[in-house]
C-alpha cells in the first residue's frame, strides 16, 4: 500500500498547483516513515489520502488497511507510542 | 466472559451446578509444568461414564485444543475452559502418584485416552492420504505417511536423511518435502493438539526455524515490483555490464557479477559519484541494478526508496538477499546481505560473493561490501524523520478539510478490533493505539474510554471498552461496555455489572498503561473543540 500511496504522490506532483506541490512534497516525506499512519490522527491521515486523490468511498478501507494490526505488530518495537 | 453462542459452538460438556463448583473448588494437583488442576474434574474424566465417552468423542473429532464444561440455568451460564494437553498430563500423572487408584477399565480408558493425543493416532486417521502443496507455482504431492516416517526416523536414518547427498525424498526434492512437511504440520495444529515425543518435536522446530533445511524462499517474491523512474537507467553502464557477463555463470553469480561492476563503476568513478551528486550516484546505481533484475527476471520489492537509501529484498534461488544502497564517506556503496535465516545458507552466500569478486572485481576481497555491518531487518522499513514536525508544517499549508463523523470512527475501532485475531499484549496495546489515533481529545473524553485491566475472577488481563454517543460525564447511564478478550474478540458486558466489577476491584485496572490510554493534552491536540 506504501509502495501504491508512494506512486500517487509522484504522479500527482507533477501537475499539481505550487500550494498543492508544497504538501505533496511534505507527504513524500512523511511516506518515507513505512508505518507514518499509524503514528498520526486519523484526521490528518484523511487530509492526506484527499490529497493524494483517494476518493471518499475508498478512504475508510484504505485507511483500515493502513492501520492494520498486521503494521502495527511490524512497528511494534520501533514504535514511541506505546508500553 | 465468552457469549453462549460461542461456548457451544465448542460443544461443551453439560455439568450440574454442584459439580461445577466441584470443579472450581481448591482441590488441585499441580502438573510438572506448574499448571494446577482441579482433582474432581480429572477424576470425573476417567470414572463418570458419561463423561468419559463425552471426552473421547470430542477427542475424535475436535480441532479445539480446549475441552469446555458449561452449567446453565435459564439464561445463565457458567464454563470451564481446560487445555487438553492439560487433561492428558493431569492423569497421566495423577495415576503414576497414585493420587487416582485405577483398575484395569480406567487404565484401559487412559491408554484410550493417550492412544487419541498421540501422533500415532493421526497419523492411522491419516494413512493413506495424499498432501498436495504449490511450491514456487508448481504442485508437490507427497504421501502423509513419508511425514511421520521421517519424523520417527532413528537418528542415524535422519542424519543421513540431512547430510547424504541425496537431494529427494518421499518423490520430491529434500526441501521441498520439508516444506510441505512444516505446513502440514502447521494447518494441521499438530503441535497444539497431539502430545509429541520429545524428539519429534525439536526436529519440527528445527525444521520450523530452518535450522537444518533451507526452505525459507519458498513461496516468496513470486512476483516483482518494476523499477519506476526508468530515466534514472543508465543504459549505456547497464548495456557495457550486460554484454560483459560470462555466459557460464549461474543465477546467482550472474547477479553477484552485476553487483560488483556496478559497485566499482559508481563507487570510485568521481564523474559519477562526487560529493554534490553523491545522491544522484545512489539513485542512478539502485535503479539500474533494478532494471537489471528485472531483466533476469529475478524478483524484488522494493521496501524503502529515499533520495539518499534504495532498499530493496530480491530472491535468487534458496537466498533472500537484501540490496540496501547507501553512500558511505569513502566512496563507496553498500552493501548487500543475505537475509536467510539458515547458516549455511550466509555461509554460502559469502563464498559465492568472495568467489566472484575474486574471479572478476579488482576491490580488495575483504572489504566489507557484504554488508555485515548494518543489521537491518527486512520487515523494518522505518526511516529517520520527524513525523509531528511533518504534520505541523503539512497542516500549516491548508490541507483539505474532511469531517469524520464519531459513528465512523466507532465502526472503525470495532472492525479493527474484530479482525484482531491474535493472543494477549499485540492486541492489547493495538487498542490502546487506535484510541490515540482515531479519537479527538474530546472524543477520548466523552465517548471512547478505554482500560487495560486484570480480571481477578477469569484470571486474565484483557482490555475494557467503555463507549458512548453522547458524553459519559454528562450521561453516564448511556455507557455501553465491552470486554476485549483477543483472539475471541468483544463481548457486550452488563452497565451495573461492569461498573460493579471495577469498583470491587474484580476489574482492576493496571495503572501503567492510564497515561497512554490518555493520549495528548487538549493543548497537545489541536483537534480538540
Amino acid at each position: 500500500m506504501y509502495n501504491k500511496l508512494q506512486k500517487m504522490v509522484n504522479d500527482r506532483i507533477e501537475s499539481s498547483s505550487y500550494d498543492e506541490r508544497k504538501r505533496l512534497i511534505i507527504i513524500k516525506s512523511i511516506l518515507n516513515s513505512k508505518n507514518a499512519f499509524l503514528n498520526i490522527s486519523m484526521d490528518d491521515a484523511y487530509a492526506i489520502l484527499t490529497d493524494l486523490g483517494i476518493s471518499e468511498t475508498a478512504i475508510k478501507s484504505v485507511y483500515e488497511e493502513l492501520i492494520d494490526l498486521k503494521n502495527y505488530k511490524k512497528n511494534m518495537e520501533n514504535s514511541s507510542v506505546l508500553w | 466472559v465468552i457469549s453462549l453462542r460461542e461456548i457451544e459452538r465448542h460443544d461443551p460438556y453439560l455439568i450440574s451446578k454442584k459439580r461445577f463448583q466441584e470443579y472450581n473448588d481448591e482441590d488441585v494437583f499441580a502438573l510438572s509444568t506448574g499448571k494446577r488442576m482441579n482433582k474432581a474434574l480429572l477424576h470425573d474424566i476417567l470414572f463418570e461414564d458419561d463423561l468419559y465417552d463425552y471426552y473421547i468423542k470430542y477427542l475424535n473429532k475436535s480441532t479445539d485444543d480446549s475441552f469446555y464444561f458449561i452449567t446453565k440455568k435459564d439464561k445463565a451460564f457458567k464454563y470451564i475452559i481446560v487445555k487438553r494437553k492439560d487433561i492428558y498430563l493431569g492423569l497421566n500423572e495423577m495415576v503414576v502418584e497414585g493420587l487416582i487408584p485405577v483398575d484395569t477399565v480406567h487404565i484401559k480408558r487412559l491408554s484410550e485416552i493417550n492412544y487419541k493425543m498421540s501422533l500415532a493416532r493421526f497419523a492411522d486417521d491419516h494413512a493413506g492420504e495424499d498432501i498436495s502443496m504449490m511450491i514456487d507455482n508448481h504442485e508437490c504431492v507427497v504421501a502423509s505417511e513419508s511425514i511421520f516416517n521421517l519424523l520417527n526416523m532413528d537418528v542415524e536414518e535422519f542424519n543421513d536423511f540431512l547430510e547424504n547427498g541425496k537431494s529427494s525424498f518421499g518423490g520430491v526434492k529434500k526441501e521441498e518435502f520439508v516444506y510441505i512437511l512444516v505446513n502440514y504440520i502447521k494447518k494441521n495444529k499438530l503441535k497444539e493438539l497431539y502430545v509429541l515425543e520429545d524428539l519429534v518435536l525439536s526436529r519440527i522446530q528445527a525444521f520450523q526455524n530452518n535450522e537444518l533445511i533451507d526452505i525459507e524462499a519458498f513461496n516468496q517474491l513470486l512476483t516483482t515490483d518494476v523499477v519506476s523512474d526508468d530515466v534514472l537507467v543508465n543504459n549505456s553502464i547497464k548495456e557495457r555490464i550486460l554484454k560483459n557477463v560470462p555466459q557460464t555463470l549461474n543465477d546467482l553469480e550472474r547477479v553477484l557479477y552485476v553487483y560488483i561492476m556496478l559497485y566499482e563503476t559508481y563507487s570510485y568513478n568521481p564523474k559519477l559519484f562526487t560529493d554534490e551528486h553523491h545522491q544522484e550516484g545512489v539513485k542512478e546505481f539502485s535503479k539500474t541494478f533494478a532494471n537489471i533484475l528485472n531483466r533476469f527476471k529475478v524478483n524484488y520489492e522494493i521496501l524503502s526508496e529515499t533520495p539518499t537509501n534504495f532498499k530493496i529484498k530480491f530472491r535468487v534461488g534458496k537466498y533472500l538477499l537484501l540490496l540496501n544502497a547507501r553512500h558511505e564517506e569513502n566512496d563507496r556503496l553498500t552493501g548487500i546481505k543475505c537475509m536467510n535465516l539458515n547458516k549455511q545458507t550466509t555461509e554460502d552466500f559469502k563464498e559465492e560473493f568472495k568467489s566472484v569478486s575474486k574471479m572478476f572485481g579488482n576491490v580488495d576481497d575483504e572489504e566489507v561490501i557484504v554488508d555485515d555491518e548494518v543489521k537491518v531487518e527486512p520487515e523494518v522499513i522505518e526511516e529517520e524523520v520527524d513525523l509531528d514536525a511533518l504534520i505541523k508544517e503539512y497542516n500549516s499549508l491548508n490541507p483539505p478539510k474532511v469531517t469524520i463523523s464519531l459513528k465512523t470512527r466507532i465502526s472503525i475501532l470495532l472492525d479493527k478490533i474484530e479482525t484482531a485475531k491474535v493472543h494477549g499484549a499485540d492486541a492489547l496495546a493495538y487498542v490502546l493505539l487506535l484510541r490515540k489515533n482515531l479519537f479527538t481529545y474530546r472524543e477520548r473524553d466523552h465517548n471512547f474510554d478505554y482500560k487495560i485491566i486484570y480480571n481477578h475472577s477469569s484470571e486474565e488481563t484483557c482490555g475494557l471498552l467503555i463507549l458512548n454517543a453522547t458524553s459519559m460525564k454528562e450521561n453516564p447511564e448511556s455507557n455501553v461496555y465491552y470486554l476485549f478478550m483477543p483472539p475471541n474478540g468483544l463481548f457486550k458486558k452488563n452497565p451495573e455489572s461492569a461498573k460493579l466489577k471495577l469498583e470491587t476491584g474484580e476489574y482492576e485496572e493496571i495503572e501503567k498503561y492510564r497515561k497512554v490510554v490518555d493520549g495528548k493534552t487538549p493543548e497537545e491536540d489541536n483537534l480538540y473543540v
